[in-house]
């Protein structure tokens, strides 16, 4: 009988999606650039982060990690929130479609309430 | 009296002293930025960055620019974004970092560590609900080690490298994936690992 090697179909299509600025990091490396690997200021994120007293020391992968994952989440929240827009039919992003994310999303409930 | 002639000139002693004698409070800023439980406090004014510089509004938050050009990227070419959804969304970014960090430094004192290294951050992703990041984050962080690494010549001090962590990274890492270029080199190369196979995808 012959085993078929399952390719996991999801995985497949995270990497797509996750990929398109590996790609960038990865063509910019091979192009001997030296790739700009976050779109944030990491001296304002260590800020943020210093405002927690309980936090102290923050190593340089830390850092770059929140930074990262900074970036991830600001990409997912304007993405929730734009489906909120396409469903009113509306061309512009607005902060309710931003609460009805907020709202309707289960790992953006954190935010709820935290909002002045 | 003896005691009374001592007080006396004590207090003397003070009235004629030329330095005011002051009460001063040692501020902890000199050690490297480091906030500790002892020099913060809840109360609501501005909390005081190294040298008595105070904390401005504008610093809790991610300048405006980078946040509203990532957002364009991440929704349909033809939207646009409102000011105050910008602004919303600008605040939720510097809750979220919050969010991470409160985590992060909860399991760095239970573990009685003080500093927060990469790992405490992926767990906390783990646990809050972003396990999804997890696998990303892992691919772009070694690349950034790796760039990091090539260019040590240069800036030494800056890459404190934790080596526990980096052991830790060596063992833990499931990726299956695992990008490649040759610097100089004109090909990149993917590897994915599928079970025991080893598939290649070329880009150029």
């Amino acid at each position: 009988m012959e085993e078929v090697a399952e390719v996991d179909v999801e995985d497949v299509e995270n990497e797509k999606s996750q990929s398109t600025e590996t790609l960038e990091v990865v063509e910019a490396l091979a192009s001997n650039e030296k790739p700009k690997f976050v779109r944030l200021p990491l001296t304002r994120i260590k800020h943020i982060m210093k405002m927690d007293p309980d936090c102290s020391l923050i190593s340089q992968d830390a850092l770059f990690l929140v930074t990262k994952s900074t970036e991830l989440f600001l990409e997912y929240l304007a993405k929730e929130s734009a489906k909120f827009m396409g469903m009113g039919k509306r061309k512009t992003v607005q902060k309710r479609d931003v609460d009805a994310a907020i709202d309707n999303v289960p790992s953006l409930c954190f935010l709820d309430g935290a909002l002045e | 009296m003896e005691k009374a002639e001592l007080s006396d000139d004590i207090t003397h002693t003070f009235a004629l002293a030329t330095d005011q004698y002051m009460v001063q409070v040692e501020e902890m800023d000199d050690e490297q930025e480091q906030l500790t439980a002892e020099n913060t406090d809840d109360s609501n004014h501005d909390p005081i960055d190294k040298v008595g510089t105070p904390l401005r509004e504008q610093d809790r938050f991610l300048p405006i620019a980078n946040v509203a050009k990532i957002m364009k990227k991440a929704i349909p070419e033809t939207g646009k974004i409102a000011k105050d959804a910008r602004e919303c969304v600008q605040e939720c970014v510097s809750e979220f970092i919050s969010f991470i960090t409160s985590e992060a430094s909860d399991r760095c004192y239970m573990e009685k560590r003080k500093t927060i290294n990469g790992e405490d951050i992926l767990y906390a992703m783990s646990s809050l609900g972003f396990d999804n990041y997890v696998e990303p984050l892992k691919i772009y962080l070694l690349k950034y080690r790796e760039a990091a690494k090539s260019d040590k010549n240069l800036q030494p001090s800056e890459l404190a490298f934790e080596e526990a962590a980096d052991e830790s990274y060596n063992t833990t890492i499931t990726s299956r994936n695992l990008i490649a270029a040759e610097p100089g080199g004109t090909e990149t190369v993917i590897y994915t690992y599928q079970d025991t196979n080893i598939h290649q995808f070329q880009i150029n």
